[in-house]
């Protein structure tokens, strides 16, 4: 099918539309090279015979990480933009089974720690149930991944209600979090911490903070009373 | 390891639809390093697909694919239309296409699937990963699941 040739494009793009349609693309299109990136090395490493100059295996090594780490960063940046360009679903959630499942998900890491998991009778809220175990999940994996080496974490869920919200807090014993950066650790791809000692590609709490905000609820971090970090969040009742 | 060959004794046709040569270089490497004789095919457009599939010009004589692997993001003509005109036509719509995506974005997947995509599978990004996937994939459709046989048209 041919258009007619002399088409002017009256409608002025929208900026912030673009942007969505923006990130969603840039993350989307990115992928596949990034998936040849690190196949390909992979397959290399493979198949030459022993790399002679540790230096060599090295850098190869660290073409492949980079690669791999550049996709799950992709993945984070499109979760993200994602939350723009979907719609939002509305229904009644039972966080009763959202919480049973990301513990069901979480529990070989659970146990390889000796952690502690504390949760009450969670409500049912109207909310987007994806996007609550998204929410859920990132903070319980954040609770034992940023535990202290020397101690099994010990993670609870606290959930109150009040007139207009349900309030959750989920309290741990791991490292805490310096108050300097309780604002910046919300920025996408910000960590506060090296691969080495704490992996991940940083964008946690930033997909829970845009989905909490929504949400109509709001986001904040505190101290914990048992020694590390109390993150907590409301959700319109 | 003794590679097997599908039903019918003969090697699996399989139809790559991807513009990324590098994706179509890796799925050829898995399908050789996997369980299944195939014979893959790729076609870097949506065009050329509905060529080799109709098997005009060059490609007249030709099987047509036990399989249908296909790309969302292809140049000119989207994946989306090449798999709605595939499940549109009598002559095609008994393949298995599973449509193969770099994301998955929910719209894309319920789409791909109302149009009758038979799966949606989300490109890993690891060679040990994309390896199992192909290999998943032969093993349900090739080995476990029983195919239509082929409709032999005019």
């Amino acid at each position: 099918m041919q258009e007619p040739r002399h088409i002017t494009m009256t409608a002025p793009a929208d900026p912030a539309e673009e942007f969505k349609d923006f990130a969603y693309i840039v993350s989307h299109d990115l992928a596949g090279p990034v998936r040849s990136m690190v196949t390909f090395s992979q397959l290399l490493k493979e198949s030459l015979p022993v790399i002679e100059k540790a230096e060599d295996q090295l850098h190869l090594d660290l073409i492949i990480e980079s690669g791999q780490k550049l996709g799950e960063m992709i993945q984070g940046l499109l979760a993200f933009s994602r939350l723009n360009t979907v719609p939002r679903s509305r229904a009644l959630v039972e966080l009763e089974i959202v919480v049973a499942r990301c513990y069901m998900q979480l529990q070989s890491q659970l146990d390889a720690t000796q952690g502690h998991f504390n949760y009450p009778r969670m409500p049912e809220v109207m909310a987007d149930a994806q996007q609550m175990h998204t929410v859920f999940f990132a903070l319980l994996d954040n609770a034992i991944k940023f535990r202290k080496p020397s101690q099994a974490p010990d993670i609870r869920i606290r959930c109150d209600k009040t007139a207009d919200f349900w309030e959750f807090s989920i309290s741990d014993n791991g490292i805490g979090i310096d108050p300097l950066f309780y604002d910046d650790v919300f920025r996408p791809l910000r960590k506060l911490h090296t691969d080495e000692v704490y992996p991940g590609v940083g964008m946690g709490l930033t997909l829970t903070r845009k989905i909490i905000l929504a949400h109509g609820g709001e986001i904040w971090l505190e101290p914990s009373d048992i020694g590390g970090l109390k993150v907590s969040f409301t959700i319109p009742r | 390891m003794e590679k097997k060959l599908i039903g019918d004794g003969r090697p699996a046709e399989v139809l790559l639809v991807d513009d990324n040569r590098g994706d179509a270089m890796l799925a050829d490497h898995a399908f050789r390093m996997a369980n299944v004789v195939t014979n893959l095919t790729v076609a870097s457009t949506g065009e050329m697909a509905l060529a080799m599939l109709a098997r005009e010009g060059e490609y007249r004589g030709r099987r047509l694919p036990d399989l249908i692997m296909l790309d969302l993001g292809l140049p000119k003509m989207s994946g989306v239309d090449v798999l709605s005109r595939i499940k549109n036509d009598m002559r095609f719509l008994h393949i298995p296409v599973i449509v193969m995506s770099n994301s998955g974005a929910g719209s894309n997947i319920l789409k791909s699937y109302q149009l009758h995509a038979n799966a949606y599978v989300i490109k890993p990004v690891d060679l040990t990963k994309f390896r199992e996937a192909i290999s998943l994939i032969e093993q349900f459709f090739f080995l476990l699941a029983c195919a239509p046989s082929q409709n032999i048209e005019a």
